[in-house]
C-alpha cells in the first residue's frame, strides 16, 4: 500500500476574494514531504492564501495551469484544468476526503444525526448502518455527554461552538476518509476546547494508517503541539500572489 | 440498494429539509413556508378571477337566460315567417340526431286553471301557466329540487306519474312568494271548506309563506266542462320556471291540459245532449268515480235549523225544490261523498244510519248504502239507466215501477213512472225506457236525507288520445275491446313554444346556430329570448375583455413574487450548496432538491390556497343564499355558488404554478451560479 499523497507540479490557481483576484503559483510541492507523516499544517500570515491553497489541494478550485496528483492507498488520481472531471472528483469527496471548513460545513437546516447520516449515503451506506456508525462517532467524541439530547439539536441553534465544530470533524471524518482537510478546524474556540479538538483529530489519525490531515492553522503553536517535523508556510508576494514551501521547525527537541 | 440510497440521498435531504422546517427549535428563516403560504395567495388569487369570471357567466346564463340540470334552456318558436306555425316531425328528429334536448309547451290561462279567490297581490301578473309533457326536465327539476329536499316534502322520486292525468301541479315558489296573499286564500278556504277537510289541509297557524309553502296540496278552482270546480291538487314546489321575461305561476302535464281542454269544448252544451264525451272528475285521475249532484232531506227528519247550517256548508244559498216533505238542494258543484258527509257532520246530521242514496251519474241512477259509495269501488255498485222510484215516506204509499224484462237473452227492466212528485231526478225521464239492470227493494227504506250521484267514465290518456268508454261512441267511431279511441284534435295538441336545452354555456353559440338553420330555418329563436341573447353575448364579450389585464397582473404578480421568494431561498441556501458539493452531492442533484423543495411548496400551498378559497365560497354562498331568497325566480338554485371553478382549471392554475416555480428557481440557480464549472470554493466564500 503507497503513502497517501498530494502533488502538484506548476500549479497556479486563482480565487475571487472581496479584495479581487487572488492567486497561488507552487512549482512543485509535495504533501507529506517525507514519509510517515501525517500531520500536515499549512500557516502563514493572514490574506497569505492558506485557504486558497487548501481548496486547491482539496479539489475544491480548478486549476488554471499545472496539475494535482491525488495518490490514494492504491490508486492515483491526476487531473490538470484540461483534464479536469467532477465525477472523478464527485466520487473522491464521497469516498476519500473528508473537509471541514472555517465556517462549518454542517447544514444549518438538519439536526446533528441529520448532518452525520447524509455524508454515509452519499458513500453508499445503509441509513440503519450510518445511524449507528453516527452515534458511536458522537459517542466517542462527546464521551460523557448526553448523546440522545445531542443527536437531535441543530447545530446553530443548540450547540456551543466547542460542540458544533466537534460535530464538523465527526462529519468530515464520518466515512473515513484518506485525507482530511481542515480550514482552521478550531479557529473559533477558546486554547482548551481548542486543544481537546485537535486531541481528537489526533487521536483518529493514530487509529488509522496511511492517512493524511492537512489542515490551516493560524496558530503558531499548532505545529508544535502536533508534534510535526515540517509544515507548509504560505506567504505572499505582491498584492494579489502568494505561494508557499515547506519549513523545518525549529527547535524541535 | 446502496447504489440506490446513494444516488437518491438528494431526495432523503430535500424532504428532511422541507418537513424539517415543521419542528418547533427550526433555525433560522421558514423560507419554504413562506413560499407554500405566498404561492396560495397567488393561487387563491387565481381562483378568485378564475372562478368569479365563471360563476358570473354562470349567474348571467341563470338571469338572462333560465337552466336547469338539462342545461341551459334556449327558448323556440315555429318559424312563422317560413309559413310553419307548429313543431314539425322532422325537425324535432333532426334536433334529437344532433342531441339537442326538445321540449314543447302550451300555455295555460284561466278558463283551465284560476285561484280560488282573487289572491293575488297588488301588481302581480295573470294567474297563468304552462303545459309540459310528462318527461319535461321541469317535473324532475320540480321532485328533485333543493326545496323538496330541504321541507322534507314527500316525493316519489323514481316515478314521476302513476297516470297522466293524476292531478299534480307545479308551482313556482318565487312567483308564489312575491305575489301570492296566504291570508287572503287561507280565510277563503277557511270559510268555504267544511271544518274537517279543512283542518286536514291546514298545517299550522303560521301563516307565512314559508311555513304555507310545506303543504303538499294546493285548493284550485278547475275549468272543467263549464264548471269551474275547487279541487285539491297535489303539489311539487319549484323555485322558478326557466322562462325568461315570462312570470308563470304553475305548471301542469299536458295529459291533463288536453283532457281539460277537450272537456271545455262543450261547457255551453248540455251535458246530457252530448252523451258522447266522456264525463271527466279530475281528482279521480280518469278512473270512474262519484260526485253528488243532488241531496234530498226529509223535513221530518231534520230540523230546519241544521237544514240551514248544511245548506251553509254547502254554499247553497237556494233550493232546487222544495214541498212539505223533502228539500232538494243542488250544489254549485258536484261535490264528493267525503265533502257532504263533512258538511252533514259540521250540521250535526246523521248520514251512517243506513241511508239510501240515489246515484245518477250522467245516465244513470244508482241505489246503494251511503257507506258502499264511499268505501266501495264504483265497479261494486249497480246502474240502472233511468228509472222512476216509488217509496213509502212519511207514511205515504210510494210505488216503485220497476219491471224485468228479458229481451234477447238479457234480462232487461221496463219501467214507466206515472208520478214524479215524491221523486228526486237531475233530467226529465222519458215516460218508458230500458234500463240495464235491476235494483232490489229491498236495498231501498226511509231516511233523512237522499244523494244523487253523478259518476264519471272510466277513461285514459294514451299517446295523444283519450281511450273512452264504448257508450259514449260517437257515429264515426269504431268500439273494440269496450273502448274507443279518440284523438285530441289537432288544434289542442300543437304547442307554441319549446325549450331546447344545451349541457353548457361553450355549447351555446353553436346550438343557437344550429336552431336557426335546421330542416330550412322551420325553427326561430323567440324575439324577447334573442334579444336576451344578445345582452348577454354582450356582456361576456365584455368579460372576455376586462380579463386580460387581471391575468397580466397576475401573470407578473407571479413570476415577480416567486423570483423574489427564489432569490431568497437560494441565497440562503448558497453555502449549504457549497456544502453539499464539497460532500460530494453532484450539481443536478441540488437541482433536484430545489425542484422538490419548490414542488412540494407549491402543492401545500395549493391545497392551502382551495381550504381558503372553500372558505370563501362557503361564506359567499352563505351571502348568496339570501339573494338567491330574493331573487329566487332569477336563479338556477340548484347551484349557488358564485365562484364556479372546475376541475381541469384548478388543474392549469396549478401546473402553471409549478411551471413558474420551477423554471424561475432553475433560472435563480443558473444565475447564482450554479453551472458546470461551479466549484464547492464559489458557493463556500461569503
Amino acid at each position: 500500500m503507497n503513502q497517501s499523497k498530494v502533488t502538484v507540479h506548476n500549479f497556479h490557481v486563482s480565487r475571487k476574494t472581496p479584495r479581487g483576484k487572488f492567486s497561488i503559483v507552487v512549482k512543485d510541492l509535495s504533501i507529506p514531504d517525507s514519509d510517515n507523516q501525517q500531520k500536515i499544517p499549512i500557516v502563514g500570515k493572514s490574506g497569505a492564501g492558506k485557504s486558497t491553497l487548501l481548496n486547491a489541494l482539496a479539489g475544491m478550485i480548478i486549476p488554471e495551469k499545472g496539475n494535482i496528483k491525488w495518490t490514494l492507498s492504491d490508486k492515483s488520481f491526476e487531473f490538470s484544468n484540461a483534464s479536469w472531471n467532477e465525477q472523478t472528483l464527485i466520487y473522491l469527496r464521497r469516498h476519500y476526503f473528508g473537509f471541514s471548513f472555517q465556517n462549518s460545513t454542517l447544514s444549518k437546516h438538519f439536526t446533528v444525526m441529520e448532518n452525520l447520516v447524509y455524508p454515509q449515503l452519499l458513500a453508499g451506506k445503509h441509513p440503519k448502518k450510518a445511524k449507528q456508525n453516527a452515534e458511536q462517532k458522537l459517542i466517542d467524541f462527546f464521551e460523557n455527554e448526553n448523546i440522545e439530547k445531542l443527536k437531535y439539536r441543530f447545530p446553530y441553534k443548540e450547540l456551543s461552538g466547542g460542540e458544533r465544530q466537534r460535530v464538523a470533524i465527526i462529519q468530515a471524518i464520518i466515512n473515513d476518509p484518506v485525507i482530511l482537510f481542515a480550514d482552521e478546524p478550531t479557529g473559533n474556540l477558546d486554547k482548551d476546547t481548542q486543544e481537546h479538538v485537535m486531541q481528537l483529530i489526533f487521536k483518529w489519525l493514530e487509529e488509522k494508517k496511511n492517512r493524511l490531515f492537512i489542515w490551516v492553522t493560524h496558530h503558531e503553536n499548532d505545529p508544535k503541539m502536533a508534534g510535526v517535523e515540517q509544515y507548509i508556510e504560505v506567504s505572499k508576494y505582491g498584492d494579489n500572489m502568494g505561494t508557499c514551501k515547506w519549513i523545518e521547525r525549529k527547535g524541535i527537541s | 440498494m446502496l447504489l440506490f440510497i446513494s444516488r437518491f440521498s438528494w431526495l432523503r435531504i430535500s424532504i428532511k429539509e422541507w418537513f424539517g422546517q415543521f419542528v418547533r427549535q427550526y433555525p433560522g428563516v421558514r423560507d419554504l413556508l413562506w413560499l407554500m403560504f405566498l404561492l396560495s395567495f397567488v393561487f387563491l388569487f387565481s381562483f378568485l378571477i378564475v372562478g368569479s369570471k365563471k360563476g358570473l357567466s354562470d349567474k348571467l346564463v341563470d338571469v338572462l337566460l333560465g337552466r336547469l340540470d338539462e342545461g341551459i334552456s334556449i327558448w323556440v318558436r315555429p318559424n312563422n315567417y317560413k309559413g310553419k306555425f307548429e313543431f314539425s316531425k322532422k325537425t324535432i328528429n333532426e334536433l334529437e340526431k344532433k342531441n339537442l334536448l326538445f321540449f314543447s309547451y302550451h300555455e295555460v290561462g284561466k278558463t283551465i286553471l284560476e285561484l280560488p279567490v282573487n289572491a293575488r297581490k297588488y301588481n302581480a301578473p295573470g294567474f297563468k301557466g304552462i303545459a309540459i309533457s310528462e318527461n319535461d326536465p321541469i317535473w324532475r327539476y320540480a321532485i328533485h329540487s333543493p326545496f323538496q329536499k330541504n321541507h322534507k316534502v314527500a316525493a316519489d322520486k323514481n316515478k314521476l306519474f302513476s297516470n297522466p292525468l293524476e292531478l299534480q301541479i307545479i308551482l313556482s315558489r318565487s312567483m308564489f312568494k312575491k305575489y301570492f296573499d296566504v291570508n287572503t286564500y287561507i280565510d277563503f278556504l277557511q270559510q268555504y271548506l267544511p271544518e274537517n277537510i279543512f283542518s286536514n289541509y291546514k298545517l299550522s297557524d303560521n301563516r307565512e309563506f314559508d311555513e304555507q309553502s310545506k303543504n303538499s296540496v294546493i285548493w284550485l278552482k278547475i275549468g272543467n266542462a263549464g264548471n269551474k270546480e275547487l279541487l285539491p291538487i297535489s303539489v311539487k314546489w319549484i323555485d322558478r320556471f326557466p322562462i325568461p321575461g315570462e312570470q308563470y305561476w304553475y305548471a301542469i302535464s299536458k295529459p291533463l291540459y288536453y283532457t281539460l281542454k277537450t272537456t271545455k269544448y262543450y261547457e255551453n252544451d248540455e251535458k246530457d245532449n252530448k252523451p258522447d264525451y266522456p264525463l271527466f272528475f279530475p281528482e279521480s285521475s280518469g278512473k270512474e268515480t262519484q260526485r253528488i249532484k243532488l241531496i234530498t232531506i226529509l223535513k221530518d227528519k231534520v230540523s230546519s235549523e241544521k237544514i240551514d247550517r248544511f245548506k251553509k256548508c254547502l254554499h247553497i244559498k237556494k233550493n232546487k225544490s222544495d214541498d212539505d216533505i223533502k228539500i232538494i238542494l243542488e250544489p254549485e258543484q258536484y261535490l264528493s261523498g267525503n265533502w257532504i258527509e263533512a258538511c252533514a257532520t259540521e250540521s250535526k246530521i246523521v248520514m251512517n244510519e243506513a241511508i239510501i242514496l240515489s246515484r245518477i251519474s250522467s245516465d244513470a241512477i244508482v241505489y246503494t248504502n251511503f257507506n258502499q259509495i264511499v268505501n266501495s269501488s264504483p265497479a261494486d255498485l249497480t246502474y240502472v239507466s233511468s228509472v222512476t222510484i216509488q217509496q213509502e215516506i212519511n207514511q205515504k204509499k210510494i210505488q216503485q215501477f220497476i219491471q224485468c224484462i228479458q229481451k234477447n237473452n238479457q234480462r232487461i227492466h221496463e219501467f214507466n213512472h206515472e208520478n214524479q212528485k215524491n221523486f228526486v231526478f237531475d233530467k226529465p225521464f222519458p215516460a218508458k225506457g230500458i234500463v240495464d239492470s235491476c235494483v232490489e227493494i229491498s236495498q231501498m227504506s226511509k231516511d233523512q236525507v237522499q244523494l244523487s250521484l253523478l259518476s264519471s267514465d272510466d277513461f285514459y290518456f294514451s299517446n295523444f288520445n283519450l281511450i273512452i268508454p264504448c257508450k259514449r261512441k260517437k257515429r264515426d267511431e269504431q268500439c273494440q275491446d269496450g273502448k274507443i279511441l279518440r284523438k285530441i284534435d289537432k288544434a289542442t295538441l300543437t304547442p307554441i313554444r319549446a325549450f331546447i336545452y344545451v349541457k353548457n354555456r361553450d355549447q351555446l353559440s353553436d346550438a343557437i346556430h344550429q336552431i336557426k338553420t335546421i330542416d330550412k330555418q322551420s325553427m326561430d329563436i323567440v324575439p324577447s329570448y334573442s334579444d336576451t341573447l344578445r345582452r348577454f353575448s354582450v356582456i361576456i364579450l365584455i368579460f372576455d375583455t376586462l380579463q386580460w389585464p387581471f391575468i397580466i397582473f397576475l401573470v407578473f404578480f407571479l413570476v415577480a413574487l416567486i423570483s423574489f421568494m427564489m432569490n431568497i431561498i437560494i441565497g440562503y441556501r448558497r453555502h449549504n450548496y457549497g456544502i453539499f458539493l464539497a460532500k460530494g452531492i453532484k450539481r443536478k442533484h441540488i437541482y433536484f432538491i430545489m425542484y422538490l423543495q419548490t414542488t412540494i411548496s407549491t402543492i401545500c400551498g395549493f391545497f392551502l390556497s382551495l381550504l381558503f378559497f372553500k372558505g370563501i365560497i362557503y361564506l359567499l354562498n352563505y351571502n348568496m343564499k339570501h339573494i338567491m331568497e330574493k331573487y329566487g325566480d332569477l336563479f338556477y338554485t340548484k347551484i349557488n355558488d358564485l365562484l364556479l371553478i372546475n376541475i381541469s382549471d384548478y388543474l392549469f392554475i396549478l401546473c402553471v404554478g409549478l411551471f413558474a416555480c420551477w423554471l424561475l428557481s432553475t433560472l435563480t440557480l443558473v444565475f447564482m451560479p450554479l453551472n458546470n464549472k461551479t466549484m464547492p470554493d464559489h458557493l463556500l466564500q461569503e
